[in-house]
């Protein structure tokens, strides 16, 4: 089982169904994978998932740095890699020892390299992932010349106009007064494919029928 | 039938390696022991389980860091005696399930953060119950299932308990 992006409801959503039946991350006691996953919720707001809070509360009474295990990002994370080695934390001492590992520094820089390589796949496999897409929901008011336009003919003009991404929907006349109608029409496009503006060009551009087009109304999906 | 009886003082006591003296049911009905504290005896299964703890090598590392989490695990030790003693009836169970299983929403082990006696006890009281519930009922008791699940993996805790499967518990979430 792997987990999405901690940043998003949905990775959460997952992490809590994780947490649902383990007290911990790997195996039965705290071990440096909760503190991976802890560090990489970091501030996130844990919403109403009380699996997660749980979790989070019990770890963070933790001296993290206490906890056994080598510290990398947990299998459920998708990670296998280990973090870059603590090197850092070493004291400055260590450097006058021995050098046992000559290689270091060409390992480290394989290491990064393989990183390199895996995160390019990385990134690579999500491009391919297909996104969202979003779409909008539009009401269109179409208005007449006068009461002798052919409401009809007009609907038949304006359904006429097809797009990439573009689909009518119902569509209804709704009495603006003095026996003027006006045709209120409901059309879902691809926010992407179609831009707006040209559609309500394309449809002023019926220029025997039409004297103005108007967005009732406009949602996102 | 209670569930706080000699065997399970017994089996706590050899998780504590603490010999439980001289264990016999008083005239009462109430659980004793004569050999834990010197020439006293010791009525009562919760009295028991924290003289037995008092003995052992690490009262904290059982009973709670501080006091407060000590007054804690004597609540829990307490409600194991008034409450889970008495799980042996289905009606009781699932009200006690239903308890623990609120208790345990917001933190791992009974007590919170720590692994006291209270979750020994309870473990060995609630295994005889817990290895008979459905796959259903794990489920809905899923906090007790993932902190029986937690306890049961310690082998000194567990002895010779069956372990209980909770593989296929995602299933039925």
């Amino acid at each position: 089982m792997a987990i999405g992006d901690l940043k998003t409801d949905k990775g959460l959503k997952e992490l809590n169904r994780f947490l649902a039946d383990r007290s911990y991350i790997e195996g039965w006691q705290p071990s440096q994978a909760d503190v991976a996953v802890f560090e990489a919720l970091g501030n996130a707001a844990l919403g109403s998932n009380p699996h997660v809070q749980r979790w989070y509360t019990h770890i963070k009474s933790y001296e993290h740095k206490s906890l056994p295990g080598v510290k990398k990002v947990p299998s459920i994370l998708g990670g296998t890699e280990t973090a870059p080695p603590p090197k850092a934390a070493k004291p400055a001492d260590d450097d006058d020892d021995v050098d046992l590992f000559g290689s270091d520094e060409e390992e480290d820089a394989e290491a990064a390299k393989v990183r390199e390589e895996r995160l390019k796949a990385y990134a690579e496999k999500k491009s391919k992932k297909p996104t969202l897409i979003a779409k909008s929901s539009i009401v269109l008011d179409v208005k007449p010349w006068d009461d002798e336009t052919d409401m009809k003919e007009m609907e038949k003009h304006v359904r006429s106009i097809s797009m990439d991404g573009l689909v009518w929907g119902a569509s209804k006349l709704v009495p603006v007064g003095y026996g003027i109608n006006k045709l209120q029409i409901m059309c879902v496009v691809e926010d992407d494919k179609v831009s707006v503006d040209l559609l309500v060009e394309e449809i002023q551009n019926f220029e025997d029928f039409v004297q103005s087009v108007d967005i009732a109304a406009f949602n996102k999906i | 039938m209670v569930l706080c009886s000699v065997e399970c003082v017994q089996r706590v006591s050899q998780y504590l390696r603490i010999p439980p003296g001289n264990l016999y049911m008083s005239e009462n009905n109430i659980l004793a022991s004569d050999d834990i504290l010197p020439n006293q005896c010791v009525e009562g299964f919760s009295a028991i389980v924290q003289a037995l703890i008092m003995n052992s090598t690490s009262p904290a590392r059982h009973l709670g860091s501080d006091t407060e989490k000590q007054a804690l695990t004597r609540q829990w030790l307490e409600y194991a005696v008034l409450r889970i003693n008495y799980a042996d009836n289905a009606l009781n169970s699932k009200r006690i399930l239903r308890d623990l299983n609120d208790a345990l929403k917001s933190s791992p082990y009974i007590t919170g953060t720590e692994m006291t006696l209270a979750d020994v006890v309870s473990y060995h009281l609630l295994h005889g119950i817990v290895k008979d519930l459905s796959q259903q009922e794990k489920a809905q008791y899923v906090n007790i299932s993932r902190w029986f699940d937690n306890i049961q993996q310690d082998d000194e805790i567990r002895q010779k308990l069956q372990l209980v499967n909770f593989d296929l518990l995602n299933l039925y979430l």
